[in-house]
């Protein structure tokens, strides 16, 4: 093997022009100018995102007149009563299966469901389960109308007005749906600060039960308290039974409200309540200011003495709205420094209290049944726009079997509360619940009364997407 | 001679010797040999010559010296025992009788010696002579002779071992060579001389074996010596007519074998000969050698198309029987001989073909002393000469380095029982090599989700690579990995010979190639594709020069073999190696058939694993190893690194950059440069190509891609034109050469220095595969491992026990499978349901693990039914069970999948067989031909 000539190959010694030795420097320097103007790759980036669910469940306390519905027709259906058990060494019953709630995907069905709590399951992409209670409550708890959606799992839940009173009885309900333990924490605070409650921690619930646990066995003789319960694992629902036997007497049935946050809306201030107080919670280490602003059905403003309401760190501190706020229909605007939870208590007379939550701005569709179970048939409509623009609202009509009956479009002025008549909105008749979709910032919550009585039911879109990551399967 | 006089015990009752010379065209030798025979302090009482048609000078020089009384003449294709026999039965009646060759001279102490011996006992029948190589004469030919069970011809000593005395003691063997042999008469007459079927080779073992199957002795005598020439063995001897054919050496061996092995052991050996005969006619089909292959084949028919001689030899051999196998035993060679001669062949055969260029020795022997010129303890003391630095200064250089790797490597070898070369890009090894050969012909592949896909071409070469070390297979990526400089040295400096003749710029520039492998950050970051492909990269380079200088299809063969190794490993070298091809087929550098064969080739040896990446053209970016991704800047590639942890620091490679430049200056050597610029120009286009683009990877996954490869394509091409130029400064003044050679070396010196101080570890580490706990490997089902963060993303990774080992995580997965995972582990971390769960125990997980978990992910599982929370190995993990059993419904591929690895690996062996030259038997001199080297 012989070697390369370096002047190329033998016999001839090419001559080559000068300026070549300029070609490889300029192809070498136009490239890296190229990947300079390119620029080096990067893997991009997979955030997460929303995708439409295929199935949900939900956990429905027992023992009331429910409903499970759906915005679009499911293809599967199935709901098991849970028993409930007394403590977490309790081995439950076998579920039992609620006939009149499974089956008929496309339908929305009623029952009156057994104590404990009923889980409903609902398979089909895209339909945005919905479950609802309502009834009376007997006359030892309060006797107040219950309205109330049936939560799902949830990471955790913030309740801002409660009590472990002897007058003021709040009780958790605890659902784990799944087939192994589940187990939470429940947080509180009073006025004072945090409360150094009892067994609060890994609170178990078993597979397939129900557990109520009484706050006054955590931490007694609060009239005032906050709870805040995360789940520590397990798949499990939470809501709140609060009952009130004192001169305000009544019952209410909760899912909670937002988790802290600087920004929020309380909608459901409905007319004529006597007294509305609202209940602030600061988690955080710091002093909250809030300044609450009210909007009206006239417009938006801030009453004297809650443009700058201080709450301290680690404490629950509970305002009596004054009559600045007037006595129309409402929605409450906070916005603090730090995150706060906000709530409000709405007692019309002393027969019942109501509970209007936080809520976000609507953002999918919310489902308000008809004709629920110790109700008015039809529940008035509280919307506000919470946006800089003016929003549109539709509201649907269907029946039991999802058959559109009527739609109506209303237009919701930015920064006011508008009561909507669902009865004069649109027809009702034979109507079994109404889809509300907003166009715009919207929030707001319906309204149910029956002889004195109140509900506040908020407005929460059904759980059609949630945000999901991107999920790569790399090799074996 | 400086041999001492020995005392002769007999000397007082002489014995009587008669001499039997047998010649055949042995006039080469004769004069030497009857000179030596002349000599003799104590000389035969009779001789006896026989001729056997000797048409050479032999015969007249025998006349002259033995007068024609003690001469007989036999005609041509008399074998040798015939000849003795003739000899001996002419002779008076004598007690010994001492053979002698025409190509074997003796000492003047020689016969004396041997009398010494086979008087001191009795049933000493045979005496044979320590026979030494002539005309080398240090060297030992035999001291004493065995046959192996497969028929090989043993003598114990190591090829060339020369003679210091270390075999100097007397000792029972069970053959002596015939040259030299001096047998008791009464024995002779016994058993009958020699076999009349073994006309030449053989007869002496088999008399041997005989001799003490009678119950008789045969012994050394170290103080006998004679020089033998072996002229029939080696085939010097002038053909004449009648002579034995090759094939018959192979046809006594077996008629050996078979007609002395007694017992049930005779039918285990007529099975296992003719069973290892058609195994040798395979083997040296293989090796090209169809002459030897011949030869078996015809030895196989003369032996067992005439089994009544077989029979009829056995029979009459075993009426002088007086011992058993079992007395006779410890003379025969042990049992494992054969396998390490086999093994032994095997590997030359080997190193034979991958040899990338044809190697000539000049064998073991010397032809320059010759008899009677030297002594033959007069061993020449040589000059020392020069210092090895400066007689071999790349062997000096690839002992540093070596030195050098064991360095940067510490903390890298060892390690804990089950621990393995890992991390970064890195899965661990297997346990055996078993575990690569399972790999390619296994129909479902342990691996999670159960892989059915063709199994990676660069397993089945790490398999045969492995298999000599079958326990140790990690041994194969330990070598290569943390030895990646000096291998790659050493292949690049046999590229540089043919670059440049001036040895010290041609070292600096293999060192500098070799530093350049891991200065990229391929060793540190686990790039064992990149390590690889960079190592065999200059072989392909000068495998290609080679094709260009001297077109033969042999060549462009054997390119594209080494082409499709170094793309096994690293597949971007396909589409690299395609550019520089087509560059020469447009230069018209290379023939359009030959690039054809090169390339059809390399794509035929690639096979359908590669072939899948067709689909994906970015997948060429993924090597052997994890598809880690790379971290190169376009700055970085510029100056030759590829990003990421170990990467040795830019500037150096600045250095490299300038003096590319400088070198396209000289005018003489500016052809050569600029085509060394082109081909960098492509490395860099490829390297910019891959760090300014992201490749998809199956499952979902985007990285982008490790430019490891083409960057250092561009290095070496500015590297060979810096080398190229560099001839120009030869002569140049001292004030110029001085600074150049300066900035020339800061390169390599600073790069070597960074790799001493930095070593090679991190991500690279020694360890046990920790993909997944222990405690979890031991469950029945897999392991779905999840990492990431529900913001940033989540990858999910289902493992089968340890996790994958080199090779398996290149496997495809069935796309319906992964789909399925990909699905359920989103809805999982979404809105998990049970039906997730039992989806998960469907594919076979049985867990959930993960390593450094999101607290959000974490929540997320926890949600999840039929989940139970486990314990985790760390603070930072978390392990959940599932409630469920796992399915074990694994996917199965075609029952046919496995025939393609084997097509494959035949592929292989073709090429590789088709590629070595056709070994052809040397042609024997006749006479007149002969040349005379005294």
């Amino acid at each position: 093997m012989s070697r390369i000539d370096p002047g190329g190959r033998a016999g001839r010694r090419p001559t080559l022009p000068g300026w070549l030795m300029a070609v490889p420097v300029a192809v070498a320097a136009g490239a890296v100018a190229l990947g300079l103007l390119v620029g080096p790759a990067s893997s991009p980036a997979t955030p997460a995102r929303e995708v439409r669910l295929d199935r949900g469940s939900y956990a429905c306390p027992g023992g009331l007149a429910t409903v499970a519905g759906q915005v679009a027709p499911a293809s599967e259906a199935t709901a098991q009563s849970f028993p409930a058990v007394r403590s977490e060494s309790s081995v439950p019953a076998k579920a039992r299966s609620v006939t009149q709630l499974a089956g008929r995907p496309g339908t929305w069905r009623r029952a009156t469901t057994p104590a404990g709590s009923t889980v409903v399951t609902q398979l089909g992409r895209g339909t945005g389960p919905l479950g609802f209670v309502s009834g009376r409550a007997s006359q030892p708890d309060g006797g107040g109308l219950v309205v109330a959606g049936c939560p799902g799992v949830a990471d955790d839940a913030w309740f801002p007005s409660l009590g472990s009173g002897s007058k003021h009885q709040s009780t958790l309900l605890l659902t784990n749906t799944a087939d192994t333990p589940a187990a939470a924490t429940v947080d509180l605070w009073n006025t004072e600060g945090v409360v150094d409650a009892i067994d609060n921690e890994g609170i178990v619930v078993p597979a397939g039960a129900s557990r109520r646990i009484r706050l006054a066995d955590l931490a007694a003789g609060e009239k005032q308290l906050a709870a805040h319960v995360t789940r520590l694992r397990g798949a499990l629902t939470v809501s709140v039974l609060d009952t009130s036997t004192a001169v305000y007497r009544g019952t209410d049935l909760t899912m909670g409200g937002m988790a802290p946050t600087r920004r929020q809306w309380v909608p459901g201030l409905s007319a004529g309540v006597k007294r509305r107080t609202l209940s602030l919670v600061n988690p955080g280490q710091t002093t909250a200011r809030v300044k609450v602003t009210v909007l009206s059905a006239r417009g938006r403003f801030v009453p004297e003495g809650l443009s700058d309401l201080k709450v301290r760190s680690g404490r629950l501190r509970e305002v009596t709205l004054p009559a600045s706020v007037g006595s129309g229909a409402a929605t409450l605007q906070l916005t603090s420094d730090v995150p706060v939870v906000a709530g409000v208590r709405l007692e019309p007379d002393t027969v019942d209290f109501a509970r209007a939550e936080s809520v976000p701005p609507l953002d999918g569709t919310a489902g308000i049944p008809l004709g629920l179970a110790g109700t008015n048939r039809t529940p008035r409509l509280l919307l506000a726009g919470v946006g800089a623009k003016d929003s549109s609202v539709e509201l649907t009509a269907y029946d039991a079997s999802m058959k559109r009956l009527d739609r109506a479009t209303v237009t919701v002025r930015a920064g006011r509360t508008q009561d909507v008549s669902l009865a004069k909105a649109v027809k009702i008749d034979g109507a079994a619940y109404v889809l509300v979709r907003a166009t715009g910032d919207v929030v707001g919550a319906a309204s149910y009364t029956n002889s004195g009585r109140v509900a506040s039911l908020p407005l929460l879109a059904a759980p059609v997407r949630a945000l999901g990551p991107h999920v790569s399967v790399v090799g074996p | 001679m400086d041999e001492e006089e020995p005392k002769h015990p007999w000397l007082p009752s002489r014995p009587t010797v008669g001499a039997v010379l047998v010649a055949h065209q042995g006039g080469r030798w004769l004069p030497k040999v009857l000179s030596s025979l002349a000599d003799m302090e104590y000389a035969p009482t009779a001789w006896r010559v026989i001729d056997v048609g000797s048409t050479d000078r032999g015969a007249d020089l025998l006349r002259d010296s033995f007068g024609a009384d003690r001469i007989m003449y036999a005609g041509s294709g008399t074998g040798f025992g015939e000849a003795v026999r003739m000899g001996v039965e002419s002779l008076p009646p004598t007690d010994w009788i001492w053979l002698l060759h025409d190509d074997a001279a003796v000492l003047p102490s020689t016969l004396a010696g041997l009398l010494d011996e086979a008087t001191t006992s009795d049933d000493i029948a045979v005496v044979g002579p320590k026979v030494r190589e002539w005309p080398s004469l240090k060297r030992l030919l035999e001291v004493g002779l065995t046959i192996t069970s497969t028929g090989a011809r043993e003598t114990g000593l190591e090829p060339g071992e020369p003679d210091a005395g270390q075999h100097d003691w007397p000792r029972d063997v069970l053959a002596v060579n015939s040259a030299g042999m001096l047998i008791r008469r009464s024995v002779w007459d016994e058993l009958g001389g020699f076999d009349p079927d073994l006309p030449l080779h053989f007869d002496d073992i088999d008399f041997g074996w005989r001799v003490a199957r009678a119950g008789y002795r045969t012994r050394t005598a170290p103080n006998g010596t004679i020089f033998h020439a072996e002229a029939s063995r080696r085939r010097v001897r002038p053909h004449a007519v009648g002579d034995p054919k090759p094939w018959e050496a192979r046809h006594a061996a077996l008629h050996t074998v078979l007609t002395n092995t007694t017992g049930p052991r005779w039918a285990w050996q007529v099975v296992r000969l003719f069973v290892g005969a058609m195994a040798r006619v395979i083997g040296f089909l293989v090796a090209k050698d169809p002459e030897s292959a011949g030869d078996e084949l015809q030895a196989v028919r003369a032996v067992y198309g005439h089994p009544r001689r077989i029979l009829e030899a056995k029979r009459r051999k075993a009426l002088h029987a007086r011992r058993s196998h079992r007395e006779i035993k410890h003379l025969l060679a042990p049992f494992w001989l054969p396998y390490r001669h086999g093994l032994d062949a095997t590997m030359d055969v080997v190193v034979g073909l991958v040899r990338p260029e044809t190697v000539e020795t000049v064998g073991r022997r010397s032809s320059a002393p010759v008899l009677g010129s030297q002594g033959p303890d007069d061993a020449d003391d040589l000059d020392d000469g020069p210092s090895l630095l400066r007689r071999r200064p790349w062997l000096v250089a690839v002992f540093l380095l070596l030195v050098a790797s064991f360095f940067a490597g510490r903390g890298l070898f060892g390690g804990l029982d089950g621990a393995s070369l890992l991390g970064g890009a890195l899965p661990a090894s297997p346990d055996t090599a078993g575990g690569w050969w399972r790999l390619m012909v296994e129909r479902q592949h342990e691996v999670g989700l159960g892989g059915t896909g063709f199994a990676p071409t660069f397993a089945g070469l790490l398999a045969v690579v492995a298999t000599p070390v079958w326990f140790g297979p990690g041994l194969v990526v330990t070598v290569l990995m943390l030895f990646s400089v000096p291998l790659a040295g050493l292949t690049a400096h046999r590229l540089g010979r043919l670059l440049t003749p001036h040895r010290p710029t041609r070292i600096v520039w293999a060192i500098g190639y070799a530093l350049a492998v891991v200065a990229t950050g391929a060793v540190a970051q686990g790039r064992f594709g990149t390590v690889v492909a960079l190592v065999v990269l200059p072989i392909v380079v000068n495998t290609a020069l080679q094709l260009v200088e001297r077109p033969r299809w042999q060549v462009a063969l054997r390119l594209g073999i080494w082409w499709a190794v170094a793309a096994a490993f690293a597949p971007i070298v396909l589409p690299i190696g395609l550019v520089g091809l087509l560059g020469l087929l447009a230069t018209r550098r290379v023939s359009g058939r030959d690039a054809v064969i090169t390339f059809g080739v390399t794509l035929l040896l690639l096979g359908p694993w590669t072939w899948q990446r067709a689909v994906n053209p970015w997948r060429w970016w993924w090597e052997a190893g994890y598809p880690a991704p790379g971290h190169a800047s376009v700055v970085d590639v510029v100056l030759g690194r590829a990003g990421g942890l170990g990467a040795a620091p830019a500037w150096l490679g600045a250095v490299l950059v300038v003096l590319a430049l400088l070198a396209l200056v000289p005018h003489a050597t500016r052809p050569a440069v600029l085509r060394c610029w082109l081909v960098a120009l492509v490395g860099l286009a490829f390297a910019l190509l891959g760090a300014c683009t992201t490749m998809s990877l199956p499952g979902g996954r985007e990285v982008v891609p490790w430019v490891g490869v083409p960057v250092v394509v561009w290095v070496a091409g500015l590297g060979t034109a810096v080398l190229l130029a560099a001839r120009e400064l030869i002569g140049a003044p001292r004030i110029l050469l001085v600074p150049i050679t300066i900035v020339a070396l800061v390169m390599p010196v600073g790069t070597g220095l960074w790799w001493l101080a930095r070593g090679v570890d991190d991500p690279l580490e020694r360890a046990r595969p920790d993909v997944v706990p222990a405690f979890l490997t031991a469950r029945p089902g897999d392991v779905l491992v999840l990492r990431g963060t529900i913001a940033d993303g989540v990858n999910a990774r289902v493992v089968q026990g340890a996790g994958p080992y080199l090779g398996q995580e290149a496997l495809g997965l069935p796309s319906d499978r992964v789909d399925r995972v990909r699905a359920v582990v989103e809805r999982l971390l979404t809105r998990p349901d049970a039906q997730d769960v039992r989806t998960l125990a469907s594919v076979g997980i049985d867990s959930v693990y993960a390593p450094d978990v999101d607290p959000d992910l974490e929540a997320r599982v926890d949600a999840a039914p039929l989940l139970d929370r486990a314990g985790s190995d760390s603070a930072r993990s978390r392990v959940w069970t599932l409630s469920v059993p796992a399915g074990r419904d694994e996917p199965t591929a075609a029952p046919w999948r496995w025939i393609s690895s084997v097509v494959l690996a035949v592929l292989w062996l073709a090429a590789l067989v088709l590629t070595a030259p056709v070994r052809r038997r040397r042609v024997e001199p006749t006479f007149g031909e002969e040349v005379d080297d005294e």
